[in-house]
């Protein structure tokens, strides 16, 4: 369940949001479970689901709605400098995801945050691995320049 | 050689190279370039810096686990109930069958709550039915008579299942004064008997019998069933429940009408209100089933979701748990899902839920006060 909503929440940036899909991520595997035709890949198959049912989410309203910088998980061992300095750096990032389409920021996300060779990120966006490398690699070059443009 | 690696790879190559998504000869070959290339390293370094940023994004905010995987128990259990039974590797799943659960769990809790006020209902209904369960073998006049003498506060529960003329002819031997007393109360809950009729709409039909019998059935499990099956006729034993119903024991979940199969098994029992009665170790004891107006609708909402063929064959119980203080924890939230849940009706009664794997719950309640045990089946697909 914590991976799904973890995937999720990458996806669609806000707690409200995420825990709302990661029920329906697994209404949707329970009706389709006929579909699953490894149980051994029951993990990739509903972590697919998890994502793709996030991407829809996203598609359909356009744009992806960040946590609230006051809501950005708190840490007890830091001092209010540290976390204003987080939130901030927290903030800047998000702006930046939000320049990429629904499916370059979950592919960068799945890989640059969650960790996921580029392989498994392709199967649970249910594309080819050329596709996501692609995803990918666009995600960071338009990344890259709105970091470059912030800077300057 | 190092003319080969003059031209600048592509952007994207350059992120892929950083991120290590790329093969080892096109890896080679920008490794080649970079090392006679600043501006490549930059893009690089750049792109680096960029995953580690984003790689800051990996702490999750709080969540409330378990209310989450509440919720989606709930949602699983109303919205993906169809094809449960078709993938068993699912049902294998310890979370998912916890899940499932749960919402059946507090399903049950629903259904207890709506069920609750019929119970004290019973406990008025039960003697008049007590009333007429030897009026086969007996004169329905003597029967009647028997129950005013012996319970006159029963009187107007038997009334309303009385017609007017009978109610008269009923009242001939009694003084005029009580008499005109007994017909004012008999119009004063005309309504409540009304309520009751639609409740209990079985007790008066000459398929009594037949469900009675079904019911006495469905009982087995039951301790001293021999001795309820036997039992004298009704007289003696309703003076003595009154006196000792207090430790009657409890009989044991009864699985039910389960094995009268198919919808119209089903319907038969949403309509019975039987009783039985004995004396077991000096204790007298009954034991009614009824199912309420409310309940019934709930069941049959639910039965039009399940499969019409008979249900699924009766399996072992599992005893999920008595609902104490964790049902007071569930009825805290549950206003959130939009039912309403009354803790303190539940802590009234002593409640049993039992859960079969096949989606079949038995409820039994015991009214402290009157020691009715009703006996509820759902079906909850």
């Amino acid at each position: 369940m914590r991976r799904v909503f973890r995937l999720v929440y990458r996806v669609v940036g806000n707690v409200p949001d995420a825990q709302d899909l990661t029920q329906e991520a697994f209404v949707k595997a329970l009706s389709r479970r006929s579909q699953l035709k490894d149980p051994e890949k029951a993990a990739h198959w509903l972590g697919r689901i998890a994502v793709n049912t996030a991407l829809d989410f996203v598609r359909q309203r356009k744009r992806v709605v960040f946590e609230e910088i006051e809501k950005a998980p708190e840490r007890p061992t830091e001092s209010p400098e540290q976390a204003v300095l987080r939130t901030e750096k927290r903030a800047y990032i998000e702006d930046g995801l939000r320049l990429l389409s629904e499916r370059e920021r979950a592919a960068l996300i799945l890989r640059d945050v969650e960790g996921l060779p580029a392989s498994e990120v392709a199967r649970h966006l249910n594309c080819s691995p050329a596709t996501v490398r692609s995803h990918i690699a666009n995600a960071r070059v338009k990344f890259r320049k709105y970091m470059k443009g912030r800077k300057s | 050689m190092s003319l080969l690696f003059i031209a600048h790879p592509k952007e994207t190559d350059l992120a892929l190279f950083a991120g290590g998504e790329l093969g080892p000869l096109s890896r080679w070959r920008i490794e080649q370039h970079l090392q006679q290339c600043a501006g490549c390293q930059e893009a690089v370094a750049d792109f680096f810096h960029l995953q580690s940023e984003v790689g800051g994004l990996s702490d999750l905010p709080a969540v409330d686990w378990k209310a989450l995987a509440h919720n989606i128990a709930v949602r699983v259990s109303v919205e993906a109930p169809a094809t449960r039974e078709k993938e068993p590797h699912w049902l294998a799943h310890p979370r998912v069958w916890q899940a499932g659960l749960a919402a059946a769990a507090l399903l049950c809790t629903i259904v207890v709550v709506r069920q609750l006020p019929t119970v004290s209902e019973n406990a008025k209904q039960a003697p008049a039915v007590i009333a007429e369960t030897p009026a086969t073998e007996q004169d329905p006049f003597e029967e009647k008579e028997l129950a005013l003498a012996n319970q006159p506060r029963q009187n107007a529960a038997v009334a309303p299942e009385t017609t007017p003329l009978a109610s008269s002819q009923f009242a001939q031997p009694v003084d005029e004064a009580s008499s005109r007393d007994a017909l004012t109360r008999e119009s004063n809950e005309t309504a409540a008997g009304a309520r009751q009729r639609l409740a209990a709409p079985a007790v008066e039909q000459p398929g009594r019998q037949d469900q009675a019998f079904r019911f006495e059935a469905r009982g087995k499990t039951a301790p001293g069933d021999i001795e309820a099956q036997s039992a004298p006729p009704a007289a003696e034993p309703v003076a003595v429940q009154a006196a000792n119903l207090a430790v009657a024991p409890p009989p044991p979940l009864s699985p039910a009408p389960r094995a009268e199969a198919g919808a119209e098994g089903l319907q038969d029992r949403a309509a019975v209100g039987g009783i039985r009665q004995g004396i077991v170790g000096g204790a007298a004891y009954r034991q009614s089933a009824s199912v309420a107006t409310e309940q019934r609708k709930v069941e049959r909402v639910e039965l039009a979701q399940a499969p019409q063929a008979a249900p699924p064959s009766r399996r072992a119980l599992t005893r999920v748990a008595a609902l104490d203080k964790k049902t007071d924890a569930d009825a805290a939230v549950a206003p959130e899902r939009g039912f309403t849940v009354l803790p303190a009706a539940l802590q009234d009664p002593a409640v049993d839920v039992g859960v079969a794997a096949d989606g079949w719950i038995s409820i039994r309640a015991v009214d402290a006060n009157s020691g009715t045990i009703t006996i509820t089946d759902v079906y909850v697909p």
